[in-house]
């Protein structure tokens, strides 16, 4: 099976493994490694508040003392930006990694059955990419009003959508295969061959996308905390913070320029995680099915 | 040492062509040392298994081996005495485009699919001869007729998603025909076509030989295909040719055990029992050949020095060569 | 004629997923814990005043009859009211469709520009360093959010380059392109990545195939290859991969807009969920899925012109 690529916490065990890896896995582990660290050891790093308001230093430029300098109301941008490690990689996590779930099995067992179940899954499916996807959840959110539980709902309800397709492809082709057919000719029941036999083997481009799922989850967050309806200020996240510096944006760049850019840092290790993934596992990269 | 001469000046004389495909460390000799030669209006067979060879050598001869993995490192190909190693781009696609030509293994994925099939014959017309489009047309319809393909005007603007695979591979044939070539590299042009429809395909070109003197190579991994249309046959293994001779002494006084082996395991009608004897063990590694007989290891009449000493076609008898370092044991064990 | 059955046939395809569509906008929107009435009211009116507001606003009838009278109502171009411009919202959403439509073409047009060039690039260079830098390039655009993007140009054009304005739609054509360049861009410039991963995917497979091969064999040049065998094979995908990116693009649209102040959809949509107006939420998200199902259509005539196949399905 995988090994799950989190090139700090491996035993030394799995040093050959790593070595096999190709470079943009490695590259893209050790960036999100770095980051995940930055956040988890935040204060360690950073001795400000990410809260703390101090107005004798607002609109300050980056400094030693201050290396992303400060905002509007003179919090320290760097802690802003560290602390915002936390707020958006968890969202980001769980809002990929759980319409994850029970997307992979609904799209599984849709084309491991076919019929019925099959033929109102591709329905509902043509109707979810019918919406862009952002365009969705602000409805949705509309309805819940706003802040970080609505995005879950909302995601939650949607995003499954796209792993189905996925793991429907997948399921279809690998339900001819011999290995499937030898596991219900020894009788094993239907639930047990997809989950214990086909599953495994058809996870793959389902690890694949969920990278670039979850830089495209980090970017809706901080995209709707941008517009106003995720994460409401004064938490410190990524988007959120954009949002404030906007009216700064000629006096005081780097209040918007480097959460945004602690964005695209972010985004682009997971991609590279999400390229090497496709590397390891020997799949060309796919366009969309 | 060069095989299928006829009188006079051959139209084909390649000698000594190595092929190689790089990849990283990995080092395949997909043709080493390749000697052949064809005359005018005559036709070589070429036998092999998957990975002999034998398609990479269709493909360097008209230098359409792609290049990053793949180089032509040595020899020479000499087409109507110039060698086209040497020869310019350009002017070695006005050979491909008009002379030289070649038909494909599988029809139902060699036309694109997005182009009428009529202008697809007559592409090379325009291109090489600037013909207009209606002189193209006339051509083309012209051409579909003479490989046998029924209402040419109608189908002329039909699409390849239309035809059946046997039509497809008439189609090809005429593209192949269009520029009036001298020589056409057929590569298993009947492997991916029914039966019955192969027969028709072999006879059509054949046919079309004999009213243009045309000269012809034929690959094929299947002997029957090779001895009703071939003057000439050269079996390859491993990137190399083990055995040459004109077709009917290839058959009745084989002179390589490979060659044996792959009569022996074709099926006839006299076989008394179900069992075919295949020949034992598998094809080589080519990424690992050393510097012997490559078939020694799977070859019954070996000795241990076969997989030590490098060989090479010597004349075994009047234009009949063979790589093996001892022939004379297949009569031995013939009896 | 074959044209137009084909045609119609996806047409009627359609239908089911419209409905479909329609129905979840609608069940949505009505099933919002809190009466939009008293919400617009700010729960200052008397019972009666609020009795007679949803009675004229028809959403004391049953939910069925409220859905065929929204439906009823979409087709002959009725949405219903605004709750707070107390305009009719097909008239708001009317005005607004124009600049955004605009604004998706023009996107359009700049990510294809940028895109397809790469990608043939990265494709015909497989695994040499511009392909790898050009995958790197795609990789970090990927995660470059349209609103930091679209800041970043404000303020390079902005303040340092008086070229294109920052905000506004313009009156001719000429100033709507001016106008409307930097929210192209940043729309583009989020659109181009994703592009360029799927078309490089698709033009490898492309430029190996058999057909591309026998090209080579009939003696013809590069040129001539790439135009008229690869990139006229190519141009199937390209169709594909831009309706199915389409969501996304309209996405990064709604972001765009709201930034630059842009007078269109997005920035509509943006402005009645903070005000929870629902009429015009509504009709918001039928519009946008009409939107995607035009722009499918539009993909399924580029396929019928480009690949005669597909008028056999």
């Amino acid at each position: 099976m995988i090994a799950l690529t989190r090139g700090w916490s491996l035993p030394a065990a799995f040093g050959a493994e790593i070595r096999r890896w190709p470079s943009s896995l490695k590259v893209g582990s050790a960036i999100i490694g770095a980051i995940l660290l930055a956040g988890i050891f935040a204060p360690l790093i950073t001795p400000y508040d990410p809260y703390y308001q101090d107005f004798m230093k607002t609109l300050q430029p980056p400094s030693s003392a201050h290396p992303f300098g400060t905002d509007m109301v003179g919090r320290d941008v760097f802690s802003r930006v560290l602390y915002g490690i936390r707020i958006d990689m968890q969202i980001g996590f769980f809002t990929t990694y759980v319409p994850m779930t029970y997307g992979v099995m609904l799209g599984a067992l849709s084309g491991y059955f076919g019929g019925v179940l099959d033929a109102t899954l591709m329905r509902l499916l043509d109707i979810a990419v019918a919406f862009p996807f952002l365009v969705l959840i602000i409805v949705i959110i509309s309805i819940l009003g706003p802040g970080v539980p609505s995005i879950y709902i909302a995601v939650f309800l949607v995003a499954w959508s796209m792993y189905a397709r996925l793991a429907r492809a997948e399921m279809l082709i690998e339900r001819g295969k011999d290995y499937v057919l030898a596991a219900r000719t020894l009788g094993y029941g239907p639930m047990r061959v997809v989950f214990r036999h086909a599953l495994p083997n058809i996870i793959n481009s389902s690890i694949v996308f969920s990278m670039s799922d979850f830089v495209l989850n980090i970017l809706l967050v901080s995209g709707l905390s941008f517009l106003g309806l995720g994460v409401a200020p004064p938490a410190p996240e990524w988007g959120a913070m954009v949002a404030e510096g906007r009216d700064f944006i000629f006096d005081a760049w780097w209040i918007s320029t480097l959460p945004g850019l602690a964005i695209v840092f972010t985004g682009t290790g997971l991609s590279l995680i999400g390229d090497g993934l496709s590397q390891r596992f020997g799949q060309p990269q796919r366009s969309l099915p | 040492m060069s095989v299928g001469s006829t009188g006079g000046e051959p139209l084909l004389d390649v000698r000594g062509l190595v092929t190689e495909f790089r990849d990283g460390t990995a080092r395949v000799v997909a043709n080493a040392g390749v000697s052949i030669s064809l005359g005018r209006g005559r036709t070589l067979g070429v036998v092999g298994e998957s990975g002999s060879g034998k398609s990479v050598l269709c493909r360097a001869l008209l230098r359409l081996i792609p290049s990053p993995p793949g180089h032509i490192t040595a020899g020479e190909v000499r087409y109507r005495g110039r060698d086209l190693l040497t020869l310019g781009e350009p002017e070695m696609r006005r050979i491909r485009g008009t002379e030289i030509r070649m038909i494909f293994q599988n029809p139902m994925s060699s036309l694109n699919p997005v182009w009428p099939i009529g202008e697809q014959i007559t592409e090379g017309l325009r291109v090489h001869f600037g013909m207009s489009a209606r002189d193209a047309r006339a051509r083309g319809i012209d051409l579909m007729t003479r490989v046998g393909i029924a209402s040419p005007e109608k189908r002329y603007g039909e699409y390849p998603h239309e035809w059946s695979g046997g039509m497809l591979q008439r189609a090809m044939i005429a593209m192949a025909m269009a520029g009036e070539p001298r020589l056409i590299l057929a590569d298993e042009p009947t492997t991916a076509l029914d039966v019955t429809i192969q027969d028709q395909i072999l006879s059509l070109l054949v046919e079309l030989q004999e009213r243009t003197e045309l000269a012809m190579i034929l690959v094929s991994h299947d002997m029957a295909v090779v001895a009703e249309t071939c003057d000439e046959v050269a079996v390859m293994y491993a990137g190399r040719i083990m055995e040459a001779a004109p077709t009917k002494n290839i058959f009745e006084q084989t002179r390589h055990p490979y060659t044996a082996g792959l009569l022996e395991s074709l099926p006839t009608v006299y076989d008394e029992h179900g069992r075919l004897t295949p020949i034992p063990g598998q094809p080589p590694d080519m990424t690992g050949l050393g510097r012997g007989c490559p078939f020694a290891d799977r070859c019954r009449f070996s000795s241990p020095d076969c997989a030590s000493t490098p060989i090479a076609l010597r004349e075994v008898a009047a234009g009949h060569f063979s790589a093996c370092l001892y022939p004379a044991r297949l009569d031995d064990a013939a009896g | 004629m074959i044209f137009i059955d084909y045609l119609l046939r996806r047409l009627i395809q359609m239908v089911p997923v419209v409905i479909g569509v329609s129905l979840v906008a609608f069940i949505a929107i009505h099933v919002v814990p809190g009466d939009p009435i008293e919400i617009m009211m700010h729960g200052r009116a008397k019972p009666d005043v609020v009795a007679a507001a949803r009675a004229e606003l028809g959403l004391d009838r049953p939910l069925p009859l409220q859905y065929l009278r929204f439906i009823g109502g979409a087709l002959i171009g009725d949405l219903g009211v605004s709750i707070i411009q107390n305009a009719p919202v097909a008239d708001i959403i009317g005005e607004r469709l124009g600049p955004s439509v605009f604004l998706l073409t023009y996107s359009t047009v700049l990510a294809v520009i940028v895109a397809v060039p790469l990608s043939l690039i990265a494709a015909l260079y497989r695994g040499r360093l511009v392909d790898h830098v050009i995958r790197f390039a795609g990789m970090s655009g990927f995660a470059m959010p349209p609103f930091w993007v679209g800041l970043l140009l404000m303020l390079l054009f902005g303040l340092y380059l008086n070229w294109f304005s920052i905000s506004g739609y313009g009156k001719t054509f000429p100033d709507h392109l001016r106008h409307l360049f930097l929210p192209s861009v940043t729309i583009s410039l989020s659109l181009a990545p994703m592009l360029v991963q799927s078309l490089r995917a698709a033009m490898l497979e492309v430029l190996s195939a058999d057909y591309i091969e026998v090209a080579r064999s009939k003696g013809l040049t590069p040129r001539r290859i790439l135009i008229k065998h690869v990139l006229r094979n190519a141009l199937i995908p390209v169709i594909t991969i831009l309706a199915v990116n389409i969501g996304w693009l309209l996405s990064g649209a709604v972001i765009v807009e709201y930034l630059f102040a842009f007078p269109g959809l997005g920035s509509l949509l943006v402005r009645a969920v903070g005000f929870r107006d629902y009429p015009v939420i509504q009709g918001l998200a039928l519009v946008f899925a009409c939107l995607v199902m035009v722009v499918n259509l539009l993909a399924d005539i580029g396929y019928m012109l480009v690949d005669r196949r597909v008028l056999k399905e």
